[in-house]
């Protein structure tokens, strides 16, 4: 539906008079005479990068992305003849021209995450050939943890996914939404989802601002048409900012952010911009600048991490779907193809890439960024009788950083083995995924194990990875264990009152 | 929890807060919230029963027994709209069962080449706006967008139009268990959750699971004061159990093509029944041992779904919230209870359960006291702008083309009938207002305002109608301040703040409350598309 969509926008488009749009450039805060190599940067707080959190929604199959081929014997033997007869990505030194990128000698990189990597076997040059994350890997700015997730997965991808955005199994708020509190960032910063929703981890953030159209923050039709169109927008727009400031009802306080960032925002966004790497659609086809997929939803966070706005981008939230959740014909690998999940690996790993190559040409944002990738659970173990796998346990999370501002290069992992099964038939879980975020949290987002606390209270845990920085060492007091039956009760009233879909079936 | 008051005002109940301060701003009379929740909002002509209860209670069941509602205009209309494909054929009408759907498919496809589910999909979008703007079975209405919803497929199935009649439209305010039954078997269904080619060997669970976590029971008891509060109310192994038992349930026919729902327990490939022994719902307490395999083992199934405490209880939830309030469990428990005691004494009939949560009393948390607890999602945002406007046709005219205003749908997050995740469309105001909502219902405002005026033509007699309601028919033209405050009733049906009356009266009149407002005033238009783009007009 996705082209449908963008030549139906395109129509109305066409049918909305744009001539009158280019008179509306000069609203606003111009950033003509702003050099974005330096500003930016520096206004966001020494100690503090620019967080971006990635939530793969639907269930990725964990252990197709980054595959155990030589943890033990035992492991491959499983891997390849019992658990994934079919389902499974060769080994690297198979004799096949599509298999494994080795990491570390144990765990290899699916192919299509390293596309054009040199030693993998690109049939057809193609646009994709970047590199993928496989290169960011090499580069020591990519961390991988393995059989890692949550311990309060379920079956339901709708439970699970809302224990990871809230960060723990009660209350009404998301852990970004604390961490922005806790920082004192409410306020005085900018936060974004460039998307339609505005995620749950970021319930509670009022001022958390949705960017469903990449190129506009204002209403680009009708009244555009007239002669004194802009004019009657603008004097809408004075009425309705008066209206909305009034008041602290709901809709209201969002609205009030909303308004007061009106003008540079519409400023960024209605003008052109031209990303230092190549940013992808899910089929492998470079994504224009519209359309709302992963790939614009991350060219949309650099463009606005380089403009010119009043308050410093923080955090940005994006969802990823789109037929993670692989039931059936789940697909291995190739090239180029139309098989389903070399696809959605590409879609993460080339548009990771291409915003770490984006990102890093402003010399300003070079090591002031870390994007942290999840995922509500894993798939089961074994593949099922759909050639697909169903809803399992522990996955694998990504850490990226830039210019060595993180631990990376390395696959982290208190590897538990293919041997006994976790919960639902997953991968067992070996590091809770709030230890990763706590390790980027402390060590590239300036906060204090206080701090770590308040936002996901009653997390009980002593040693960290030091995945972004040397945060091993930052030994946190058990405060009340987050254990599973005591918050039942929470749970379910958690539930009802934010129930946030967004997997894709 | 310990740490609650570290966290500040993030886990305050914002929405409590905010409701509270709304209500003190003042609110409109019972009789506007009843067009608005149970309905897409008032008409002009709409009586304003104002706050008197009988009229309500009398205004609720008129809307349950939709039958005897004479809907004959709007089927009149819905009948006329355009059915002509890009092929020259005609989309079959709403009524259209299976075979004639094929008959159609077929047809399309050979001058074609590939199947109409796009036109189907589109006079489906269509249709259902239209009814939404003009039928006087409003309640129906709202109910067919809920099961729609609650029991969520995608439209890109030959047989959503014959979904949307006979499953969800015929049983919308029936009975629980056939609707369900109905929807066991609808072939959209089937496909959408992977069960049409689910085997007995090796059963697919996806419909099996979303069979108890969103159609019926939930994941966990939630039922306040249960012994099971709190537990989950199946495990994995029953998933499993369940995804055995409706094996064979599919819509394949012996030439593989998708049809009619159809039971295979023969061993054919590619999809066969296999039986399933027993059942341990609940985890401990409750054990089913199946007599038989079959196609009666998976009514048996239903059956014991359908009559679960569990089930009333989540049925009755959602309908709390959409009818009452995002937050059911917080904001009026006694009317969820209600709901549900009646879903249970009836055996799930549906109409004694909207009557008895929506007649529900209890002082500040009931139906009556719900102003500030909803916002309007983008299709109730649309269709009671529309009929504030009182527009009379779908698509208006004046419309650049037919899919215009669902695609304005689309840009708000609700394209109709293309919720990809099996939940349906969320109902809580935090998914449906944000910076993008704020400024795409600003925009939609404008254009329906726009639409509006053109088609009302002052030069047409019923486009001079039509301003006169705004403007008045007294002969000489009102003031600013005069129409502001018919514009404010008509739109909210309430009074606005002073500082906001006079704010808009002041743009009204360009800084003078006694200018003198004609149809042809340039800022009329503006002004009533900032009604509709104000925090008065997004609430429900």
């Amino acid at each position: 539906m996705s082209s449908l969509t963008f030549s139906r926008r395109t129509l109305l488009k066409g049918c909305a008079s744009f001539s009158a749009f280019s008179a509306l450039r000069g609203f606003g805060i111009t950033n003509l005479l702003f050099d974005p190599a330096t500003a930016a940067a520096q206004a966001l707080p020494t100690g503090s990068d620019l967080l971006v959190y990635v939530f793969v929604r639907g269930g990725l199959d964990g252990l197709n992305f980054v595959t155990p081929f030589n943890t033990s014997a035992n492991d491959a033997n499983l891997y390849y003849n019992q658990l994934r007869p079919s389902v499974y990505i060769p080994r690297p030194n198979a004799n096949e021209p599509r298999r494994l990128q080795d990491l570390d000698g144990r765990f290899g990189l699916h192919p299509d995450a390293a596309r054009g990597a040199a030693g993998v076997n690109v049939p057809n040059g193609h646009a994709s050939d970047t590199g993928g994350l496989y290169q960011v890997f090499a580069n020591g700015d990519l961390a991988i943890v393995h059989a890692c997730g949550s311990p309060h997965i379920t079956g339901s991808h709708f439970d699970s996914e809302l224990y990871v955005d809230f960060g723990r199994t009660s209350g009404t708020s998301g852990w970004i939404a604390r961490y922005l509190q806790q920082v004192g960032a409410l306020n005085n910063s900018l936060y974004i989802a460039p998307q339609m929703a505005v995620p749950p981890a970021l319930t509670g953030a009022y001022g958390a601002l949705s960017l469903a159209d990449p190129s506009h923050f204002r209403p680009i039709w009708s009244w555009l048409e007239d002669p004194y169109g802009a004019q009657v927008v603008e004097q809408q727009r004075s009425v309705l900012q008066t209206m909305y400031g009034r008041r602290n009802d709901f809709v209201s306080q969002i609205a009030k952010k909303a308004f007061a960032l009106y003008d540079p925002m519409e400023s960024v966004l209605s003008s052109t911009y031209d990303p230092a790497a190549p940013y992808f659609l899910a089929d492998g086809n470079p994504a224009p600048l519209d359309g709302g997929l992963f790939g614009q939803a991350l060219m949309t966070v650099a463009r606005l991490a380089k403009a010119d706005l009043p308050q410093p981008l923080r955090v940005a939230c994006i969802d990823v779907g789109g037929g993670y959740d692989t039931h059936d014909g789940q697909g291995t690998v190739d090239w180029n193809g139309n098989s389903r999940y070399p696809q959605l690996v590409m879609n993460i790993a080339n548009n990771l890439k291409a915003f770490y190559d984006d990102m890093n040409a402003d010399p300003a944002w070079r090591g002031r960024f870390t994007v942290v990738m999840v995922s509500e659970f894993g798939r089961v173990l074994y593949e099922n009788g759909s050639s697909g796998t169903d809803h399992g346990y522990g996955n694998t999370m990504l850490v990226m950083g830039s210019h060595g501002n993180i631990n990376g290069g390395q696959v982290y992992a208190n590897w538990p083995g293919l041997q006994t099964f976790g919960p639902n038939d997953g991968l067992r879980i070996t590091t809770d995924y709030r230890k990763v975020l706590a390790d980027v949290l402390l060590g590239r987002m300036g906060v204090t194990t206080t701090q770590l606390q308040r936002i996901f209270p009653g997390l009980s845990f002593t040693g960290l990875w030091g995945i972004a920085g040397n945060t091993a060492a930052a030994a946190l007091v058990a405060d009340e264990p987050d254990s599973e039956p005591g918050l039942v009760e929470e749970v379910t009233e958690m539930q009802q009152r934010i129930f946030l879909p967004t997997v894709m079936r | 929890m310990r740490n609650r008051e570290d966290l500040g005002q993030l886990d305050t109940d914002w929405d409590a807060l905010s409701a509270s301060e709304l209500q003190a701003a003042g609110r409109p009379p019972l009789a506007r919230l009843a067009y608005n929740r149970l309905g897409f909002g008032p008409r002009p002509d709409s009586v304003n029963f104002g706050d008197d209860w009988n009229a309500f209670v009398a205004y609720v069941d008129q809307q349950l027994a939709y039958e005897s509602i004479n809907d004959n205009a709007c089927d009149f209309f819905v009948n006329l709209m355009k059915r002509t494909d890009n092929a020259g054929l005609q989309v079959p009408p709403l009524t259209a069962d299976i075979n004639t759907i094929e008959q159609y498919r077929t047809a399309y496809t050979n001058i074609v080449g590939y199947g109409p589910d796009y036109q189907m999909y589109i006079y489906l979008v269509n249709t259902t706006i239209a009814r939404a703007l003009l039928s006087r079975r409003q309640l129906l209405q709202v109910m067919a967008d809920f099961w729609t919803n609650h029991f969520n497929t995608l439209p890109w199935n030959i047989y959503k139009c014959w979904e949307d009649t006979h499953v969800f439209r015929a049983n919308a305010l029936g009975n629980f268990r056939t609707l369900l039954g109905m929807d066991a078997k609808n072939p959209v269904m089937l496909e959408y959750l992977s069960n049409t080619w689910s085997d007995g060997n090796n059963p697919n669970e996806n419909y099996a699971r979303e069979l108890m976590e969103l159609h019926t029971m939930g994941s966990r008891n939630r039922i306040p004061g249960h012994p099971w509060r709190g537990k989950p109310n199946y495990t994995e192994e029953d998933v499993h159990t369940v995804a055995q038992i409706f094996s064979g349930w599919t819509s394949l026919d012996s030439d593989y093509n998708l049809r009619h729902f159809r039971f295979n327990d023969t061993e054919n490939w590619p999809t066969h029944h296999w039986p399933a022994k027993r059942l341990k719902l609940d985890n401990t307490a409750y054990t089913h041992f199946f007599a038989q395999g079959g196609i009666e083992q998976g009514e048996q199934m239903l059956d014991i779904l359908a009559r679960h405490q569990s089930t009333a209880y989540r049925i009755a939830w959602k309908l709390c919230q959409r009818l009452i309030s995002d937050t059911p469990d917080l904001s009026c428990p006694g009317a969820i209870t209600a709901g549900m005691n009646a879903f249970l004494s009836t055996n799930g009939d549906l109409r004694a359960t909207v009557r008895a949560l929506l007649l529900y009393q209890e002082a500040g948390k009931d139906f009556a006291s719900s102003w500030g607890w909803k916002i309007k999602r983008p299709l109730e945002f649309l269709v009671s702008a529309m009929r504030v406007l009182d527009l009379t046709e779908y698509p208006p005219p004046g419309t650049w083309w037919d899919e215009e205003f669902s695609y304005h749908l689309a840009l708000l997050g609700q394209d109709l009938f293309q919720c990809h995740p099996p939940t349906g469309y969320p109902d809580v105001k935090q998914f449906w207002w944000n910076s993008s909502q704020l400024v795409r219902r600003w925009e939609l405002a404008n254009r329906l305002v726009q639409v509006a005026f053109e088609s009302q033509a002052s030069d047409s007699p019923s486009g001079s109608m039509a301003l006169e309601r705004w403007i008045g028919n007294t002969g000489t033209p009102p003031t600013a301040t005069t129409v502001v405050a018919r514009a404010i009733n008509r739109c909210f049906g309430y009074a606005v703040s002073a500082a906001d009356r006079t704010s808009l009266i002041d743009y009204l009149g360009n800084g003078n409350p006694n200018a003198p407002i004609t149809s042809s005033h340039p800022r009329l238009r503006p002004f009533i598309a900032l009604l509709l783009a104000s925090p008065y007009f997004q609430w429900r």
